[in-house]
């Protein structure tokens, strides 16, 4: 048998295909799942498509939906008719298909395991592998620690070659709160290493988040000004259109700011906000998010009442159609507290930001779709166009758009033409969909791809997730001791008036996205 | 997005009138508003001599994917019509629209001119003032390479690459180009190199297992065969490996090399006329052999006679459109520069 092992290989030094994993077995828990069928099976072939998966790669569904491996293969050729960016190619599935198997089993039945591990050992011997495994957790959160603890009981946390890689990936959300959160991390722990546990949030698979970085640390000319000396405040918005789309009992369980704001908005938040890392490596980028996610001034009660707003949605109307309020939505309890729409202010202590606010917003059934980090900058010092400026004439404003249209706005002052100075605020606006014409991949092609290659920058830490749990499990409390009505706000506008109040106690005002 | 392809024919105009039409013609087209440029770069294809070619066509899939100028440039020689100096021009502009009340993207802009009496010789001229400026500017060179004593140092003050393909005449032609490009900042990027990218990957691919990294990175022998020995095929490759390897080369004979590696040993080099390309490592009992045929790279490690591993990928095939798209995604590979440097502009051939 030949192994493989992570000699240097002068080879790939420079190479412009260089992101290939080794030969694995990639092993998916709930593989009769959503998640399954709507991204994990397009994302592998995408992945096979593009020539990014290694010669042999060896898939297996473990799930108790009784499917013999022939019916799996069916399900997974229909998935990736249905979700798959790029059409289905027979021959480059049949390649795919061929490494395919599947275990009907429950993931309480300790003897599933032991085939598993059974059905891993055949395959590794038949096709001369080497012992690397990648295990997906696409099941509910409850059985993330059920499941790595059986795998520790057969032996399956460590290859059973000195030079393979066993590694877990464990789907979001991780935790309800901070102490499911340090009770899950240490339930992995006691089996898995924190190097093995690849924790997703797809957000940063997505092209634009990961642009944050580039944008940022590749162009000399706005590092100098990302500071509290030219930066006045900072907005972060992800705000849907949507409803809770028939998910009423998990979305009544989380809310949005367990749902979006706990791990997405703060990756967003960590990102714009970091210091610059000394190398573009896991630790290193890791590192610097934890710090100024640590650096997030707490919120004391007072400032839980002051500087955060929660809403729901009352009935209102999207793109014409009516749609019925949260409390009206199929399996939400007519007294249901949990908020939809969430608005904040935060401060980061630290000596870049003193002082800049950050405002955060996210909701459903908002009046667009729209994900965006808009950067206002302070006011030119001295205004001597002040006599014939026009009234409207706004601060320097650079956004960046996440979705729907990707791409980087800045917005400043130019002279209207004519003899006397008049200024307008103008956009310079780049939009990644026209210089770039090619079909980005998926985020989970992306992070798949890491995740087999044993890249976790993308992936959050244990301390990451740990710290932004802490800030959340703060407002969750301060939240829980105030009895008062939860404000609402018409489906199909920007939220309620309560959140404009919040960021005009500061003077300023929500942009329009 | 939708979007709307303008076309344009301008027989018989003088060079300077070329650069106020390509201002001039969109705006009025639609109406008097200036549209949004999304062109991120300039590309040139050299085509003069190639006949029957719909070269519009080709440039209109190729600024498709990278929103561009291309400039096609065909200075025409011989008949008595052609000695009076002008251009004959067709013009088209792809427009998109993004959202109502939101002006329209000019996305890209494909020239082709025909080049007459002066300018047939002296293109460069018109095309330096059509070149966008701070953005990367591409020469493709489809026809003859030029003759010695060309202009590389004026073509190179617009041109930061010059893209050549290697494989049907090897990289002679262009070592002059090569030379005098580099002082001036113009890259030279080899479209065979590119395609060779096949190759380089799966030896990289195989050199993750410990029998392919030693077979490769230390052979007691290579072997070669490729249909030419003159070919620049198994020149970039090899190449390639005694740049990364930081072996160096003590002897060129037409069919023979001799490589020194990092530890002082010489290793022997063969190459031999092949109808499908092959490299062949030996090292003590283990043999790697790499050979393309049908469109695929197919390898294996073998250990006396006991097959250990084999390997199959496929192989790029030559495709303008592809190829040149892929070169704009990828920019200039300095591994290129690398393995000319360590092999081919030290060689006679
Ligand atoms: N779907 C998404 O787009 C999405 C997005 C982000 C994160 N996630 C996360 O990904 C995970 C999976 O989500 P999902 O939407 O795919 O859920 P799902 O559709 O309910 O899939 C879970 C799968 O696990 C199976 N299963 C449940 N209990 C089992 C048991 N005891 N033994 C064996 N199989 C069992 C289910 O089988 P049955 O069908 O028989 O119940 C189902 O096939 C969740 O943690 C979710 O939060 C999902």
């Amino acid at each position: 048998m030949i192994d493989t092992q992570s000699l240097s290989n002068p080879l790939r030094e420079g190479l412009v295909e260089s992101r290939r994993p080794q030969p694995f077995t990639m092993i998916i828990f709930g593989a009769a799942g959503d998640l399954a069928h709507r991204k994990l099976f397009p994302a592998l072939y995408n992945l096979m498509v593009d020539h990014w998966l290694p010669h042999q790669i060896n898939v297996i569904g473990f799930s108790r939906q009784p499917f013999d491996d022939e019916a799996f293969r069916h399900e997974v050729e229909q998935s990736i008719r249905q979700f798959s960016r790029q059409p289905l190619d027979p021959q480059i599935f049949q390649q795919l298909a061929a490494g395919m198997h599947y275990l009907t089993a429950n993931f309480n039945d300790p003897e599933a395991y032991a085939r598993l591990r059974d059905l891993l050992n055949s395959i590794r011997q038949e096709q001369h592998l080497p012992g690397n495994y990648l295990f997906y957790l696409a099941t509910p959160p409850s059985f993330y620690p059920v499941i790595a603890e059986q795998l520790g009981a057969v032996g399956l946390n460590a290859s059973p070659d000195p030079q393979g890689w066993v590694r877990l990936i464990v789907e979001k959300p991780f935790g309800h709160d901070l102490d499911s959160a340090l009770e899950l991390n240490g339930q992995l722990h006691q089996v898995f290493k924190e190097t093995q546990i690849f924790r997703i949030d797809h957000y940063l698979g997505k092209e634009t988040v990961q642009n944050i970085l580039v944008f940022r640390f590749a162009n000399g000319i706005f590092e100098p000004l990302w500071n509290r000396q030219y930066i006045d405040h900072v907005q972060i918005t992800v705000a849907e259109s949507l409803g809770i789309e028939g998910r009423g009992t998990y979305y009544d369980n989380a809310g949005a700011l367990r749902d979006i704001v706990q791990n997405h908005m703060m990756q967003l938040l960590a990102m714009i906000a970091m210091e610059p890392p000394v190398a573009f490596e896991a630790d290193a980028v890791r590192d610097e998010k934890v710090k100024v996610l640590r650096a997030i001034r707490p919120l004391s009660t007072r400032d839980i009442a002051m500087h955060t707003v929660r809403a729901q949605y009352d009935e209102g109307y999207i793109e014409g159609q009516k749609v019925p309020g949260f409390l009206d939505e199929p399996d939400i309890p007519s007294d249901s507290r949990t908020e939809t729409y969430i608005a904040m202010r935060l401060l980061i202590d630290n000596w870049r930001w003193a002082g800049v606010p950050f405002y955060l917003r996210t909701g459903k059934r908002l009046a667009k779709r729209a994900t965006e980090i808009a950067i206002q900058f302070k006011r030119a010092p001295h205004r001597f166009f002040s006599q014939t400026a026009t009234p409207d004439l706004e601060p320097n404003l650079l956004t960046l758009k996440i979705q729907p249209d990707e791409g980087i706005a800045l917005r400043f002052g130019a002279k209207v033409p004519g003899p006397i100075v008049r200024i307008r605020t103008v956009n310079m606006d780049f939009l990644y969909g026209t210089s770039f014409a090619d079909q980005a991949p998926e985020a989970y092609e992306r992070l798949l791809l890491d995740a087999m290659i044993g890249d976790s920058t993308l992936f959050t830490r244990k301390d990451e997730v740990e710290s932004a749990w802490a800030l959340v499990n703060s407002i969750l409390r301060g939240w829980a001791r105030s009895k008062g009505a939860i404000p609402s706000y018409e489906a199909g506008t920007w939220g309620p008036s309560e959140a404009d109040e919040l960021i005009a106690r500061d003077g300023f005002h929500w942009r329009r996205p | 997005m939708e979007s709307e392809t303008l076309h344009w024919e301008h027989p018989n105009i003088k060079g300077p009138e070329l650069l106020r039409l390509l201002r001039t013609e969109v705006p009025q087209a639609l109406g008097g508003i200036v549209p949004v440029t999304a062109t991120v770069l300039t590309l040139g294809l050299y085509v003069k001599g190639i006949p029957e070619t719909d070269w519009m066509e080709l440039a209109e899939k190729i600024s498709h994917v990278h929103p561009s100028r291309v400039l096609i440039i065909n200075p025409v020689t011989g008949t008595a019509e052609d000695t009076t100096t002008h251009v004959d021009a067709q013009i088209s502009a792809t427009v998109t629209y993004r959202r109502r009340g939101e002006p329209p993207t000019l996305f890209s802009e494909c020239v082709q001119m025909n080049l007459r009496g002066g300018l047939a010789n002296h293109w460069i001229d018109v095309v330096q003032s059509l070149i966008k400026s701070d953005l990367p500017a591409y020469l493709l060179w489809l026809g003859a390479p030029p003759l010695p004593g060309f202009r590389w140092d004026l073509l190179s003050t617009g041109f930061t690459h010059l893209v050549i393909d290697s494989e049907q005449i090897g990289l002679g032609p262009w070592k002059s180009a090569i030379l005098a490009g580099k002082p001036l900042g113009m890259a030279v990027d080899d479209l065979y190199w590119q395609r060779l990218g096949s190759w380089r990957a799966h030896w990289a691919t195989l050199a993750d297992y410990p029998e392919g990294l030693s077979a490769i990175t230390n052979p007691d022998k290579i072997v070669i065969g490729w249909p030419s020995s003159h070919s620049s095929g198994w020149r970039l490759l090899l190449g390639w490996l005694i740049d990364r390897l930081k072996w160096t080369v003590s002897d060129i004979e037409p069919n023979y090399l001799s490589i020194i590696n990092d530890y002082g040993q010489t290793i022997p080099v063969e190459i031999h006329e092949a109808n499908d390309p092959s490299f062949t490592f030996h090292h003590d009992a283990y043999i790697l052999s790499s050979q393309s045929s049908h469109k695929e790279l197919h390898s294996r490690i073998m250990k006396e006679t006991e097959e250990l591993y084999t390997m199959t990928d496929p192989c790029y095939q030559a495709d303008p459109v592809n190829d040149i798209v892929k070169l704009l995604n990828r920019g200039h590979d300095q591994l290129f520069d690398f393995a000319l440097a360590s092999l081919i502009m030290n060689d006679r051939d």
